[in-house]
């Protein structure tokens, strides 16, 4: 699905709000300010990691709800400055890391619960329904090893349709990441029902 | 105050409870599903549940409605990324003490312990 121009005006300010409050809490669990490097909203012709950066391996954190399924995706070496970000924040007292080695990947699914929810509980409240999302999924590999295989559980869930990704960055930390939310055409209809954001 | 702690990531427990134990309360038991969230509360009757909302087994409004079924005067504080009206209501309305939205201000959830 191809959003129309009447489409695309009438969900851009959900869109907006989506990002406004992703970006909120990208900030709120790194301690730094992140900015956008684009915001779309397409079809899902194109490649689902298309866009996420560098040769690295992948992070691929998945959540689900009816009629829609968000991704926060990026590579290692962002994946560990984010989580290690969070984790300074989150404990303050020392930590033995070599006691703790899952506690990066389990940094890093908090942060993706954290994210992914920030555009549907957006969406909830504006179309006066509630969500509960599922638990999150971790994918790690290449690009190419990736694809195929959510493209596959996307094709199982079936039905999406439409996509919103989010490209973000932090400048301090320094680290990027994409966001990704697809949705279903029957989601899309009830998004079209929403309240002003 | 004695702190059960119920969610389903041994790392994410590992967080909250050095967050607690940091500020002086006494975290006495820890649990990842509904059984298990039971079995520790009999045990260790604690004076807060923490209770997340997103678990692999079971959604948190239904552990919170067990919980209060087993002790009607339990309080359980519901930690969740899901800021979204209607839920927060529903665990409202099954008796949740309070529902504190992640990323959790620490002070706001400390000083929500020690009111109560």
């Amino acid at each position: 699905m191809k959003p129309t121009a009447e489409q695309r005006q009438a969900l851009e300010p959900l869109m907006d709000a989506a990002l406004r409050r992703t970006l909120d809490l990208f900030s709120r669990l790194s301690g730094e300010a992140w900015q956008t490097l684009s915001l779309s909203l397409e079809g899902l012709s194109g490649p689902l990691l298309g866009a996420a950066p560098g040769s690295q391996p992948l992070h691929v954190i998945q959540l689900s709800w009816p009629g829609g399924t968000g991704m926060l995706i990026l590579n290692e070496p962002d994946g560990l400055t984010l989580s290690q970000a969070y984790l300074v924040k989150t404990i303050k007292t020392r930590v033995d890391w070599l006691d703790r080695r899952a506690l990066p990947a389990a940094a890093l699914a908090e942060i993706a619960n954290i994210v992914v929810h920030a555009a549907p509980n957006v969406w909830a409240d504006a179309c006066g329904i509630g969500l509960l999302l599922s638990v999150p999924t971790l994918w790690r590999g290449s690009a190419q090893e990736l694809e195929p295989q959510l493209r596959e559980r996307l094709r199982q869930a079936g039905g999406f349709s439409l996509a919103l990704t989010m490209e973000l960055s932090c400048e301090r930390l320094p680290a990027r990441c994409s966001v990704k939310v697809l949705m279903t055409d029957p989601f899309v209809e009830k998004l079209l029902t929403a309240h002003p954001v | 105050m004695k702190i059960l702690i119920v969610d389903d990531i041994e790392e994410t427990r590992f967080c909250l409870k050095k967050q607690l134990e940091s500020a002086g309360h006494s975290v006495v038991g820890e649990a990842a599903d509904l059984d298990a969230t039971l079995r520790v509360y009999r045990e260790t009757k604690p004076d807060f549940v923490l209770l997340d909302m997103t678990l692999e087994k079971q959604d948190g409004l239904t552990i919170l409605e067990a919980l209060r079924q087993l002790d009607p005067s339990a309080k359980v504080v519901v930690l969740s990324a899901n800021e979204m009206a209607s839920i927060q209501r529903a665990a409202l309305q099954l008796g949740a003490t309070g529902y504190l939205v992640k990323p959790v201000n620490e002070q706001k959830m400390l000083s929500l312990l020690s009111s109560k």
